[in-house]
C-alpha cells in the first residue's frame, strides 16, 4: 500500500512537472511566435536578395516571408481572390502601375496619405503616378520606361545606320531577314504593350483627357500601329511564337532577335554574359517617328486587410533605402525611384545607354492605369490582337471592337 | 528485494468499474452491429466534410451568380436574380466558348474511343511481353494534366520543337513551322493533348470488357466459318457496347472539364478557350464573380445531365 | 494466314509504343543532352554526349529569377516535391481506410434514406469546380486553412470521396454475402464481419483505389493553386508552373523540372499497374 501511494505520488509530481513544463513552453513559443513577421507578395523581379532581407530582419526584427508570383497577371489574380474573401494575401503587396486603378477601386489596398511622411516621397520619383483621386495607393520603388533595344553587332555587320523611322525600321528588318542573319528580327509579343509601343511613337495619343479611346480613329497612331503590328506578324518578322508565348525577353537574350521590347535598365541584363548571349552588344534605340514612350513603374502597397500595417511600413520605407534600390538595378535592372540612388549610380558611369534614356526620357506619355476599367481592358486589347495578329480580325475592326469595349466598360463603371 | 503485492479481492470501486465497462460495451455493439447505427455513424463525417468542401461553397457561388458581383466596384454588389444567366446565354463569347467545347468533346471520345478500342484489341491477344506493354501504356494516364500541357506546348515548339525536327528530318516539310498559331489547329492540338493523357484509362476499361467476353462465342463463329472481321462486327462490338457507352459518358464528363492541360499549353488564348477557360477568366481575371458563377452552373447543369445519364445507363445495363 | 495476323499484330504493338512514349523520350531527350545538340535543326536524336548539367542546375545550384535573387529553381522543387507527397500520401493513407468503410455502408447495410445518401456523395462530382473554389476560399481563410496542407488534405480526401465511395461499393456488392453470414453466425458484430472477412476479400479493389487516389491528389492543379501563396504549401505542379513561367525558354531546364515532377506517378502507375488495372476491370464492370 505505502509504495503504491509513493508511486502514485512520484507519478503525479512527474506528471505535474511535465505539465508545467509544456505550458511553459507553449507560452514561450507563442511570445517567440510573437516576433513580428510579415509576407510581402512580388512579382520575381521586385524581390530583394536573402541577405539584404536578414539584415532588415536584424535591425528591425522583423521577418519578412517572400512570396513570389510569375507576372504581375497571376499577382493581380491572387489579390483580387483574396480581396473577395476579405483576407490579406500579404502585408506587402507589389503594386504594378498596371494594377494600381484595380487595386485601389476594389480596395485591396489602403490610402497611405495617413501613414507616408511627405519626406519620404520627396526623395523618390513617380509617387504621382500612384495617387488616385487624389489619394496616394502605393509607394514607388523603381521607374521604367518603356524602351526598345537591339543587338548592334548585326546592325554593324550589314553597315546600316540606325533607324529613326518605323519605315526605315521596317525596311532594315525585312533586309536582315532576307540576308538570313536572323530568321525573325523582331520580338515583340502579340499583346497590347506591343502595340502601345507603337502607337504611342508613331505619335497617337490612344485615349484622350476623359479617358474616351482615340486609337480607333483613322488617322490616329493606333490604327496604324495596329496595322505595322499585323504586318509585323504576316511578314514573319515577329516569330509566330510570339503569339502564345508572348514574352519576347527569352528569345532576345538567346540571340534570336536583333529588336525587343525593353525597359528602361533591361541593358543590364542584355550585356550581362551570364544572362544574354548577345552581350556585350546591346544598345538602346530611341524610340522611331515621334519618339513618344510610356512608363512602367512599381511600387509597394499594403493591404487592406492586414493588421501589421505598421511593420509593413517600415518594411516599405527599408525598401526605398539607396542600398537596396541599387540592388535591385544591379540585379534585375530596374531604375531606383530613390533619386539620390539614381543620380548615382549615374555619376558612377553605372547606367549604360545613358544619354539614349535621357533623350527617350522627354517624350513620355501616360497610359490609363487609374481607371478601375484598365485592366478588364488590357485583357481585351491582348485577345484582340491576338485575334488580328492570326487574320481573324482586320486591324480596323480589332480598334472599333476595343473603342466599343471601352465604352461599354465605362458605361459600367459610371 | 522487491516483493510483489499479493492478489487481493476486487475492491468495491473496481467492480463497480468492471460493470460499467460492460455497460459500456454493451452499448457499443448495440451501435456497431445495429445496421443504422453503423451506417450514420460512419458517413456522418464524410457528410460534414463534403457539406463544407463542396456544397456549402457551392451554394455561396449560387448566391453570387444571382447577383452583379464585379470584384473592381465592390461597393456595388446587388442581388440581379436571374439576370446573370440571361446575359450569359446571350454572350456571343459564351456561345462561341460552347461551340469549341462541343468541337472539343466530340473529337475527343471518337478519337478515344476509337484509338482505345484498337489498343484494348492488341492488348487482349496474348503475346511475349503483353504485360509490360499494358504498364508503358498506362504511363501516360498518370502524368498530371499540368506538365502534360507543357510537354506538348514543348513539343509544338515552332523553334525547336520535337514535331518539327522529325518532319523536317523525314523532309516532309521544308521549314519549320509554327504549329500553334492558327486557331484552329491550336484547337485540334489541345484536343490532341487530352486525347493523348486519357486514352489508357479507357483502353484499360475495353480490356476488362474484352476480357469477359467467353472465348467459346468466338470459337463456335470460328467453326460456323466467321473471319476476323465478321468476329469483330458481330460478336466483340455488341458485347461491348454497355462498355462503350459508360466509357463514352466518362470522356465526355472529363472533356468537358478539361483545364489544366489548356492552361499551360496556350494560356487564356481565344483560339483554345473553352467553357471552363472562359470561366475562368470571367471569375478569375475580369473579376466579375456574378457572371462567372452563373457560367459555372450552367455548365453544372449540363455536366448534372450527363452524370444523370450516366448512372441511368449503368443501372439498365446492369440488367442487360 | 497466320503470318498476317501477326505482323499487323506487331505492327499495332509497335505503333502503341511510339504513341504511348515518344512525347516521354522528347522530354528525357531535352533534358539530358547538351544545349547544342536540342537547339540545332534537327535536334540529335540519339544522344551522343548526356549531360546531367540541367538536373544539377534545378536541384543543386539553382539560379534565382534571371540569374539573380529571389526563390531559386531548387527550392520551388524541393518544396514542392515534398509538400506533394504529403498531401498525396496522407489523403491515401485516409482514403485506404475511408473508402472501404463507406463502400461497405452502401454495398452491406440497409438504413433509412440510403439512396439519399448515396447520391449526396456522389452528386459532388456535379459540383461545377472554380466558383466553388472561391466560396472555398473565404471558408478557408476563417478556418484558418489557407496556404496550408492540412487544408490541401482535408481538400483532397473530399474530392477523393464519391468516386472512391461508388468504386468500393460497385466491388464490394460484388462479393458474395455467403462468408459474412457465416462470420455473423459464429458470433461476429457487424463491423467484426467487415474488418475479418470482407475487407481482406476486397485487397484488390482497394489497392486500386489506393492507387487512384494518389495519383488524383498528385495532380491536383487548380484548386492548390487558388488556395496556397507560399512554399509551405504549394504542391510540385503549381510550382513547376511557376518554374516553367520563370525560365521561359530554357526548354532544357524546363523539361528537367518536368521530369522530376512526373516520376512520382509515373513510377506508382508502373509499380502498381497489375493492380491499377485489376482494379479498373474489376469495380467498373459492376
Amino acid at each position: 500500500m505505502r509504495r503504491r501511494d509513493k508511486l502514485a505520488f512520484k507519478l503525479r509530481v512527474v506528471i505535474g512537472t511535465l505539465l508545467i513544463g509544456a505550458i511553459g513552453f507553449c507560452l514561450l513559443s507563442v511570445s517567440l511566435a510573437a516576433k513580428e513577421k510579415i509576407i510581402y507578395m512580388s512579382t520575381p523581379w521586385g524581390v530583394p536578395s536573402k541577405n539584404l532581407l536578414a539584415e532588415f530582419e536584424k535591425q528591425t526584427g522583423i521577418e519578412v516571408e517572400v512570396t513570389t508570383i510569375g507576372d504581375e497577371k497571376a499577382l493581380r489574380d491572387k489579390v483580387m481572390i483574396a480581396t473577395a474573401g476579405g483576407i490579406a494575401p500579404a502585408d506587402v503587396i507589389f503594386v504594378g502601375i498596371t494594377n494600381v486603378g484595380v487595386f485601389s477601386s476594389g480596395r485591396s489596398i489602403v490610402q497611405l496619405d495617413e501613414i507616408v511622411s511627405p519626406d519620404l516621397l520627396e526623395k523618390l520619383t513617380g509617387a504621382d503616378l500612384f495617387r488616385i483621386g487624389g489619394y496616394l495607393y502605393s509607394v514607388p520603388i523603381y521607374q521604367q520606361l518603356v524602351m526598345i533595344d537591339y543587338d548592334s553587332s548585326v546592325l554593324e555587320k550589314m553597315g546600316a545606320p540606325v533607324p529613326t523611322t518605323w519605315e526605315e525600321f521596317t525596311q532594315l528588318c525585312r533586309e536582315i531577314k532576307q540576308k538570313g542573319i536572323r530568321k525573325y528580327p523582331i520580338t515583340f509579343g502579340a499583346r497590347a504593350w506591343s502595340w502601345y509601343l507603337i502607337a504611342l511613337s508613331m505619335g497617337g495619343v490612344l485615349f484622350d483627357e476623359e479617358l474616351n479611346p482615340t486609337f480607333h480613329q483613322p488617322d490616329s497612331g493606333g490604327l496604324g500601329a495596329m496595322k505595322l503590328l499585323r504586318d509585323f506578324f504576316e511578314e514573319e518578322l515577329i516569330s509566330a511564337e510570339r503569339i502564345t508565348s508572348v514574352n519576347p525577353h527569352p528569345s532576345f537574350w538567346a540571340g534570336e532577335a536583333v529588336f525587343h521590347q525593353a525597359w528602361q535598365g533591361s541593358l543590364t541584363i542584355a550585356n550581362n554574359p551570364e544572362t544574354s548571349k548577345i552581350a556585350p552588344n546591346a544598345k538602346y534605340i530611341l524610340l522611331p517617328d515621334e519618339h513618344f514612350t510610356w512608363s512602367l513603374p512599381a511600387a509597394l502597397g499594403i493591404s487592406a486587410f492586414s493588421n501589421k500595417k505598421d511593420e509593413a511600413y517600415k518594411f516599405i520605407v527599408w525598401f526605398t533605402k539607396a542600398e537596396i534600390q541599387k540592388s535591385l538595378y544591379e540585379a534585375y535592372g530596374m531604375f531606383p525611384a530613390n533619386k539620390a540612388a539614381f543620380a548615382a549610380l549615374g555619376e558612377a558611369g553605372k547606367i549604360e545607354g545613358f544619354d539614349v534614356m535621357a533623350e527617350q526620357a522627354r517624350f513620355v506619355r501616360r497610359i490609363p492605369y487609374r481607371a478601375p476599367w484598365y485592366t478588364e481592358f488590357e485583357n481585351e486589347a491582348n485577345d484582340t490582337i491576338k485575334r488580328m495578329v492570326r487574320d481573324q480580325i482586320s486591324p480596323e475592326e480589332a480598334v472599333g471592337h476595343l473603342a466599343n469595349y471601352v465604352y461599354e466598360l465605362k458605361k459600367e463603371y459610371e | 528485494m522487491r516483493k510483489r503485492a499479493p492478489l487481493q479481492a476486487p475492491s468495491q470501486t473496481l467492480r463497480m468499474k468492471i460493470r460499467n465497462k460492460q455497460k459500456w460495451q454493451r452499448s457499443l455493439s448495440v451501435i456497431i452491429d445495429n445496421q443504422k447505427w453503423l451506417a450514420y455513424l460512419i458517413l456522418a463525417p464524410v457528410v460534414i466534410l463534403i457539406f463544407f468542401m463542396a456544397y456549402f461553397p457551392a451554394i455561396q457561388s449560387f448566391r453570387f451568380s444571382l447577383m452583379y458581383y464585379n470584384t473592381r466596384l465592390p461597393e456595388r454588389i446587388h442581388f440581379v436574380g436571374l439576370n446573370n444567366y440571361v446575359r450569359i446565354l446571350k454572350d456571343p463569347l459564351f456561345l462561341e466558348a460552347l461551340k469549341r467545347t462541343v468541337y472539343f468533346v466530340v473529337i475527343a471520345v471518337g478519337m478515344i474511343l476509337g484509338i482505345a478500342l484498337a489498343f484494348s484489341l492488341v492488348l487482349n491477344k496474348s503475346f511475349k511481353g503483353r504485360s509490360i506493354l499494358r504498364a508503358l501504356v498506362i504511363v501516360p494516364w498518370a502524368i498530371p494534366p499540368v506538365i502534360n500541357g507543357f510537354m506538348w506546348k514543348w513539343l509544338l515548339s515552332g523553334d525547336f520543337g520535337f514535331l518539327n525536327g522529325i518532319l523536317y528530318q523525314f523532309g516532309l516539310i521544308s521549314s519549320y513551322k509554327p504549329w500553334l498559331k492558327d486557331p484552329f489547329m491550336a484547337l485540334n492540338w489541345a484536343t490532341l493533348t487530352f486525347v493523348w493523357r486519357f486514352t489508357p484509362f479507357v483502353t484499360i476499361l475495353l480490356l476488362g470488357a474484352l476480357q469477359s467476353i467467353p472465348l467459346e462465342l468466338y470459337d463456335s463463329a470460328k467453326v460456323d466459318g466467321a473471319g476476323a472481321r465478321s468476329c469483330l462486327w458481330h460478336i466483340t462490338l455488341p458485347l461491348l457496347r454497355p462498355m462503350l457507352t459508360i466509357a463514352l459518358i466518362i470522356i465526355m464528363i472529363f472533356a468537358f472539364t478539361v483545364f489544366d492541360e489548356i492552361y499551360t499549353l496556350t494560356g487564356l488564348d481565344p483560339a483554345t478557350k473553352t467553357l471552363m477557360m472562359y470561366g475562368y477568366e470571367l471569375a478569375f481575371e475580369k473579376g466579375r464573380f456574378g457572371i462567372g458563377s452563373a457560367l459555372a452552373y450552367v455548365i453544372g447543369i449540363f455536366m448534372f445531365l450527363i452524370t444523370y445519364s450516366y448512372i441511368k445507363s449503368i443501372y439498365r445495363e446492369v440488367k442487360y | 494466314m497466320i503470318n498476317h495476323q501477326k505482323i499487323l499484330l506487331y505492327f499495332c504493338i509497335v505503333i502503341m509504343l511510339i504513341w504511348s512514349l515518344v512525347p516521354l523520350y522528347w522530354l528525357v531527350l531535352s533534358s539530358i543532352i547538351p544545349q547544342v545538340d536540342l537547339y540545332s535543326i534537327p535536334p540529335r536524336w540519339i544522344p551522343t554526349r548526356i549531360t546531367l548539367e540541367n538536373f544539377r542546375s534545378i536541384l543543386i545550384t539553382g539560379k534565382g529569377f534571371r540569374g539573380a535573387l529571389g526563390t531559386t529553381a531548387t527550392e520551388l522543387i524541393k518544396k514542392g516535391l515534398i509538400n506533394s507527397l504529403i498531401v498525396a500520401g496522407t489523403t491515401t493513407l485516409i482514403m485506404a481506410v475511408a473508402a472501404p468503410l463507406t463502400g461497405y455502408v452502401f454495398a452491406r447495410l440497409n438504413f433509412p434514406g440510403k439512396n439519399l445518401f448515396f447520391f449526396y456523395i456522389i452528386g459532388m462530382i456535379a459540383v461545377p469546380s472554380w466558383p466553388v473554389l472561391i466560396g472555398l476560399f473565404s471558408e478557408f481563410s476563417k478556418l484558418g486553412l489557407l496556404d496550408t496542407l492540412t487544408g490541401l488534405i482535408i481538400l483532397s480526401v473530399a474530392y477523393r470521396m464519391p468516386f472512391d465511395t461508388w468504386f468500393m461499393k460497385g466491388y464490394l456488392s460484388s462479393i458474395p454475402t455467403e462468408l459474412e453470414d457465416a462470420a455473423r453466425i459464429d458470433g461476429c458484430t457487424l463491423l467484426g464481419a467487415m474488418f475479418r472477412v470482407v475487407l481482406p476479400l476486397s485487397l484488390p479493389g482497394l489497392m486500386a483505389v489506393v492507387i487512384i487516389s494518389f495519383l488524383f491528389s498528385w495532380n491536383m492543379f487548380m484548386a492548390p493553386l487558388i488556395l496556397t501563396y507560399t512554399l509551405k504549401a504549394k504542391p510540385i505542379t503549381v510550382t513547376i508552373s511557376e518554374f516553367v513561367g520563370q525560365y521561359y525558354a530554357e526548354w532544357n531546364l524546363m523539361s528537367a523540372g518536368a521530369l522530376v515532377a512526373i516520376i512520382p506517378p509515373i513510377l506508382v502507375a508502373l509499380l502498381f499497374q497489375k493492380y491499377l488495372i485489376k482494379g479498373i476491370v474489376g469495380g467498373a464492370i459492376k
